[in-house]
């Protein structure tokens, strides 16, 4: 175990710190608005300028061939400066490491690139009404016609939807086989004919889910990731992704830690004793996790694969949030409920909106309670439960 | 950076657990602690090294440093040895730093003597009775004690493998430590260092135990293993351990790079470890079922000690007031690595 920085990696933290004081916007509009979208998007645009949207891609697509250990850094660094949310997330985490490894090179340099300035902004279509933790149950279907796909059928909480341009889902190509056999994954553009958009208020009050309806929409070949009939082992490398490393990289946790604590210092005397040693576990927890995380990039950088224990890191994360952000409501006690815009705040008011944010992470990505299942079975060894 | 075991630290590891499979089974901890058994396991973690293992090569030790330590000691919980091994840990440590005088550490290596440590006030100090040498902390210093010269009454433990005794500070031929470093905070954090790794290592072997119980006993005509209420409860214990050990591992890495959060990297190492030990012991002892609360199964080998070592040194609520006192100080120390 060795837990030394090299040179490099402390210059290169630097550089994005005050890359960072100097280039980020001062305010912004709420994401979920065609305002807040094409605000989010202009600084997507200055990101990729810098080759700073996604580092630890190769150069060739806009990044800068940076370590993973180096990707870690950025994402601290982005969260410590309270750097606008990425609207570009769902694309640059979820799809882009599925289009590394199963893309064809042409489609990566279609997409990877506009995917991460936001000219393209990339939506989830997962789940649908009868299909959520049990994604393998997705009725929605692909049927072969000349010279691509024909898709019908309905999606639904996909994060991001209403205002974006192309998703990524699973269809049913094959009728006939069961479950996870005979699933296609396709790339489909949100304003071919025969797309309906219809976006659903989250809890937050903002449209940030939508479903999505598809009659009779044309797809081409082009536009099939991976092999047909192989859509749950294309899509599971997407799921993984989810639940582990990259799109909750431990800056996020590290950040709102210290705020927390910086919450409950400038408390000062009126923070419950009670609440210092809860304080303590949360920012410790994020360490931990930290920690862990640093054990995976390791795994990677020696070449293993990450596997169920994923199962184990989003089970930690999403559960870390929620008591983190809950402590938080708990210091403010009287004043946890108000928002940015309430003048009474004070500087408080973003806690409740990150509140919010965090509650459905114990729910997407597979809900924790499948993920438990994953780990008895495969980190385990358990029998199949029943 | 690379936040893995080393190659050696896999050896150790290795060796460690191969070794303790024959010279420290449940059948030999289930035999009385007789001066018999004590020396023969003595003799064998002698010779494997683990005595020696972070004493420099010149005063007869290995000169391997406190990550290599956390890889033994998480092999020695494995096994639920019989102390004073996170003891003998801490007081190696202690006398290097103090110039070892009397050359006690290349006989602390070869295992031909017993040290052990008492911390506080009135401590309950690990075969106090059979030391050749006590470390006891006075009025905020540390000092040697000869064994056979300290007032000491003999303690039973609800473990049969804790040989405590309590100890009072009294008239004795004391001789006060002096070294560069503040040694009582070396030997309290490299105690606590020794007894996170410990826990995580007790923590891991009640997860096999009882992973392997709910694979063999079938109640309702099915594994238990398959009863989702029972997944998820190990599901629980495996997070736990998950996460506690890299905890306990950065520990080790602060004490070496002697860095101004080590201290408080070891408090957080007690408090991962003790929770997962304590979460892991109580799943294992509900899960295992009248079984399991008896002495003919193997289990209260590991669960009473992960009991036990959970809360002594301080608990984990103790642990997370010493974090929670210095982050919400004005100056609290930085995170090790920077962040």
């Amino acid at each position: 175990v060795d837990l030394t920085v090299p040179e490099e990696d402390v210059r290169f933290r630097a550089e994005i710190r005050e890359w960072l004081a100097d280039n980020k916007p001062t305010s912004m509009p709420v994401l979920d608005s065609a305002e807040g979208f094409a605000a989010h998007r202009e600084w997507e645009a200055t990101l990729f300028d810098a080759r700073l949207s996604a580092v630890s891609w190769p150069r060739e697509y806009g990044g800068r061939g940076a370590s993973l250990w180096q990707w870690l850094i950025f994402e601290e660094e982005y969260y410590r400066a309270q750097a606008p949310v990425r609207v570009s997330q769902n694309g640059l985490f979820l799809l882009a490491p599925t289009l590394f490894e199963y893309g064809t090179d042409e489609q990566r340099v279609r997409f990877l690139a506009r995917m991460a300035r936001a000219d393209d902004v990339w939506a989830q279509a997962w789940s649908e009404p009868g299909a959520g933790s049990d994604l393998a149950a997705l009725r929605s279907t692909a049927d072969r016609v000349d010279g691509g796909w024909r898709l019908n059928g309905q999606k639904i909480w996909s994060t991001r939807a209403p205002f974006a341009d192309h998703c990524f889902g699973l269809f049913r190509s094959d009728r006939q086989a069961e479950r996870h056999r005979g699933l296609t994954y396709y790339l489909v553009a949100l304003d071919a004919p025969g797309v309906t958009v219809r976006p659903i208020i989250q809890l937050d009050g903002n449209p940030s889910f939508a479903e999505i309806f598809f009659d009779d929409v044309f797809v081409p070949d082009s536009d099939v990731l991976g092999d047909v009939n192989a859509g749950w082992k294309v899509a599971m490398s997407t799921a993984s992704s989810e639940r582990g490393l990259s799109l909750r990289s431990p800056g996020r946790f590290l950040a709102s830690a210290d705020r927390l604590r910086d919450l409950a210092r400038n408390l000062g005397p009126d923070a419950p004793p009670s609440l210092r040693a809860d304080v303590a576990q949360a920012w410790m927890d994020a360490d931990a996790y930290r920690l862990n995380t640093a054990k995976s990039v390791s795994r990677m950088n020696d070449g293993a694969a990450l596997g169920a224990e994923m199962s184990m890191n989003k089970v930690f994360w999403s559960e870390m949030d929620v008591r983190l952000h809950g402590i938080a409501m708990h210091l403010l006690g009287d004043r946890a409920e108000l928002t940015l815009a309430a003048p009474a705040a004070d500087g408080t008011g973003h806690w409740s909106d990150d509140w919010m944010f965090c509650l459905p992470g114990t729910i997407w990505g597979g809900a924790n309670e499948i993920q438990r299942n994953i780990v008895a079975e495969r980190v385990l060894g358990l029998p199949r439960g029943r | 950076m690379r936040f893995l075991p080393t190659d050696e630290q896999l050896a150790i590891t290795g060796a460690v657990r191969e070794a303790l499979a024959k010279e420290c089974s449940p059948e030999v901890l289930r035999g009385a602690d007789d001066g018999a058994r004590s020396a023969r396991l003595w003799t064998a973690l002698a010779t494997l090294g683990v005595f020696g293992l972070t004493i420099p090569e010149a005063h007869g030790g290995l000169g391997l440093d406190q990550r290599d330590a956390v890889a033994a000691f998480t092999e020695l919980g494995r096994a639920a040895v019989p102390g004073p091994l996170a003891e003998t840990f801490a007081v190696a440590q202690v006398l290097a730093r103090a110039g070892d005088p009397d050359d006690w550490l290349p006989r602390i290596a070869d295992g031909s003597v017993i040290v052990t440590l008492g911390l506080g006030d009135a401590p309950l100090v690990e075969a106090a009775d059979r030391a050749d040498l006590l470390l006891l902390e006075h009025d905020g210093s540390l000092y040697t004690v000869p064994g056979g010269e300290v007032a000491s009454t003999r303690e039973e433990s609800v473990d049969p493998n804790r040989r405590l005794s309590s100890v009072r500070w009294g008239p004795a031929r004391a001789t006060r430590l002096i070294g560069s470093d503040d040694l009582v905070s070396v030997a309290r954090d490299h105690l606590l260092l020794a007894s996170s790794a410990f826990l995580v290592g007790l923590a891991k072997q009640i997860l096999d135990l009882t992973v392997r119980h709910v694979m063999l006993r079938e109640q309702f005509g099915r594994q238990l293993g398959t009863f989702q209420a029972v997944q998820h409860r190990l599901a629980d214990v495996a997070v736990g351990v998950e996460f506690a050990e890299p905890v306990v591992q950065r520990a080790g890495c602060s004490l070496v790079a002697g860095v101004p959060s080590a201290w408080r990297d070891v408090a957080m190492a007690k408090v991962f470890a003790s929770d997962a030990a304590e979460r892991a012991a109580y799943a294992g002892l509900q899960l295992h079922g009248a079984i399991g609360y008896t002495r003919e199964h193997d289990l209260h080998l590991y669960a009473i000690r992960a009991w036990v070592l959970a809360v002594a040194h301080g608990d984990a609520s103790a642990h997370r007031l010493r974090v929670a006192d210095d982050l919400l100080s004005a100056t609290p120390a930085p995170r090790f690595p920077a962040s």
